[in-house]
């Protein structure tokens, strides 16, 4: 188990070691078929531990289990074998969940409120004192942009807009673990620096991050890892530099893919 | 526990502008086109011909009304938990929501739809309903008895079970299967029950059904009333369960008002059940579950009067002929409080688990 070692003083003797903020041993997790009488699995074994604190780049092709590993890790489904800790607690605890911020893929957000509206409703889900939700919307929409359309409703956002809201909704209540899901869907120029914000913030306070996505690029600058999961297992994982080493990401697949064929990946 | 966002995001969500639009001509259309039909102007009498005239368009437009509110907020309430499993679970389930305040603020959202909606339709109906006339509210019962049997030759006692009662109150008997002929005459006599002296008579034919009505004179120590036939052969059955007390009121135009907080109430609980129906029943299940106890109630008599929507069948016939319906007794606010905080907790415990697995 990697753990960083907080900053005690060099005379201290106790050293105190903190848990990871994500613990995961063979986590499965699917949707049945046939009418219930099987089930597809799209994670299959998967394995991973994420130290507090650090960034993690998740690569993967289509129908990888990055989605879903994210919508697991978020309480947003559940795993049907395995192990899950988070930030070192079940993920089916109230108090946990309330520390993850979660950035969906689809932006499935009520198009009838508008932006303020619908942080003003998100911090109040989370039971977020209702003068921080004013103070912490009002800097966020700012941060990312969105502070002159805070009072347009969300039906009539852009796609980048709505990529744009969907971090500040992640970030509202300063969580501990960040989950993005493909982040710069949509977003321009302006909104990558948007999410580099958004990113640097979660650095200052030690939180934790993933970022998915099919673009090494989305998170090259900011993630101090990246994994790569291949058919539901991580395949790979080390700094981006390192796996990369000039190819593209397709290359490092079909790479994987022949490398894995005979044998388990993960 | 009230999340405002979401009583905001229910009510938004229920007065779509289309909604409204669509509703709002359907509305138009029945009041535009309704009209007291000629048997109705004849059994009504040259007196309360302009008030039943004014009571079609009202029940016209009410009945309406009552179709579309509930059928467009009952849908809203169906597909609220199945939204949240299907799109909302993505920014609401991290959030780990208190089901409790998520489900009550949204029936809140909707109760708010359903008064905005029933206060909007009372306004356009009395406004094109265009009465002033005075006319009567529907009061107490007037018997305490199951009733029985008038036939040739005996006579029936009943006692009024009235106290003091304003002038101008009216006592309304009702009749039915007559058998023996097209129809029964009756004769209702009213006496002092300390000394036997009368106090009013009224005679009239009933066919298969109907009703005999005569102004009531004051009688602060009660009346009894004595039922004859003289017809021979003949006998019909007196309804003393339907026998009401029908006081003065000032504007016929309370008859919204009555139907305001009856529909708003019964959608209110209505809204309660489908969310939780919804919550452990396919859609299409919920919705066919719901529709038949819609149905059920609508046309129950009264043994069933403890449902919801029961009292709203009635309302509406009491509203055809201009009179003013009883605004709903304690016991029917009680009743509809206790079923809506059952679909409440019902709803929040089929929320246990977020997301069902994938089909």
């Amino acid at each position: 188990m990697r753990g960083l070692a907080s900053r005690e003083p060099a005379h201290a003797t106790l050293v105190t070691v903190t848990p990871p903020a994500l613990e995961i041993h063979r986590l499965c997790a699917g949707y049945p078929t046939h009418l219930g009488l099987r089930r597809s699995e799209v994670l299959r074994g998967l394995e991973l531990e994420l130290a507090r604190g650090s960034v993690l780049g998740l690569a993967g092709p289509n129908g990888s289990g990055k989605s879903t590993l994210l919508r697991v890790i978020a309480g947003v489904e559940r795993a049907s074998s395995g192990t899950l800790r988070v930030l070192d607690g079940n993920i089916e605890d109230a108090a946990v969940r309330r520390r993850i911020g979660y950035l969906p893929e689809d932006s499935p957000f009520p198009p009838e409120l508008s932006a303020q509206s619908m942080l003003e409703l998100c911090g109040a889900v989370s039971r977020m004192p209702r003068e921080l939700v004013k103070h912490e919307s009002a800097r966020l929409l700012a941060l990312v942009g969105l502070e002159s359309a805070a009072k347009k409703r969300l039906g009539r956002y852009s796609r980048g807009m709505l990529r744009r809201f969907g971090l500040a909704q992640a970030a509202l209540h300063a969580p501990e673990l960040l989950l993005l899901d493909e982040p710069t869907a949509g977003l321009d120029a302006q909104g990558f620096e948007v999410l580099g914000a958004i990113l640097a913030e979660a650095r200052a306070r030690q939180a934790s991050v993933v970022i998915a996505s099919h673009l090494p690029g989305d998170f090259s600058d900011h993630a101090s890892e990246m994994a790569v999961i291949l058919e539901g297992r991580i395949a790979l994982r080390g700094s981006v530099k390192e796996l990369l080493e000039g190819r593209s990401l397709l290359e490092l697949y079909r790479a994987r893919g022949a490398h894995s064929a005979g044998a388990p990946a993960g | 526990m009230i999340l405002r966002g979401l009583v905001q995001l229910a009510l938004v969500r229920a007065l779509r502008p289309a909604a409204c639009v669509l509703g709002a001509a359907a509305l138009a259309f029945a009041l535009a086109t309704s009209r007291s039909s000629s048997a109705a102007a004849l059994a009504a009498g040259a007196d309360s011909a302009a008030l039943w005239e004014h009571g079609a368009r009202r029940a016209a437009g009410w009945t309406v009304a009552l179709l579309l509110v509930l059928g467009w907020l009952g849908m809203q309430a169906l597909r609220t938990l199945s939204g949240w499993r299907r799109r909302d679970v993505d920014w609401l389930a991290p959030r780990a929501p208190n089901a409790a305040a998520l489900l009550l603020s949204t029936w809140l959202g909707l109760v708010a739809a359903a008064l905005i909606l029933c206060g909007a339709t009372a306004l356009a109906v009395e406004a094109c309903a265009n009465g002033g006339r005075a006319s009567w509210i529907e009061g107490p019962r007037a018997f305490e008895g199951e009733g029985g049997w008038l036939e040739s030759g005996t006579a029936r006692s009943e006692r009024l079970a009235t106290g003091a009662l304003p002038a101008g109150a009216r006592l309304r008997l009702e009749f039915a299967y007559a058998s023996g002929g097209p129809d029964v005459r009756i004769r209702a006599v009213l006496a002092d029950p300390a000394n036997g002296a009368e106090l009013a008579r009224s005679e009239a034919a009933v066919g298969t059904r109907g009703a005999l009505e005569f102004e009531l004179p004051a009688c602060p120590g009660g009346a009894a009333l004595r039922l004859s036939t003289t017809d021979p052969e003949l006998r019909i059955y007196h309804l003393a369960q339907s026998g009401r007390i029908w006081l003065p009121a000032a504007h016929e135009g309370f008859a919204s008002l009555a139907l305001l907080v009856r529909l708003a109430l019964d959608a209110s609980t209505c809204c309660a059940l489908a969310l939780a129906l919804s919550g452990w029943l396919s859609g299409a299940a919920a919705a066919l579950v719901l529709a038949g106890f819609a149905i059920l109630a609508l046309f129950s008599d009264a043994n069933a009067s403890w449902l919801p929507l029961a009292g709203l069948g009635h309302a509406l016939r009491v509203l055809e002929e201009g009179r003013v319906p009883a605004l709903p007794s304690a016991a029917e606010l009680a009743r509809a409080a206790a079923l809506s905080v059952l679909g409440l907790v019902l709803a929040a415990a089929s929320l246990r688990r977020w997301r069902r697995e994938r089909a």
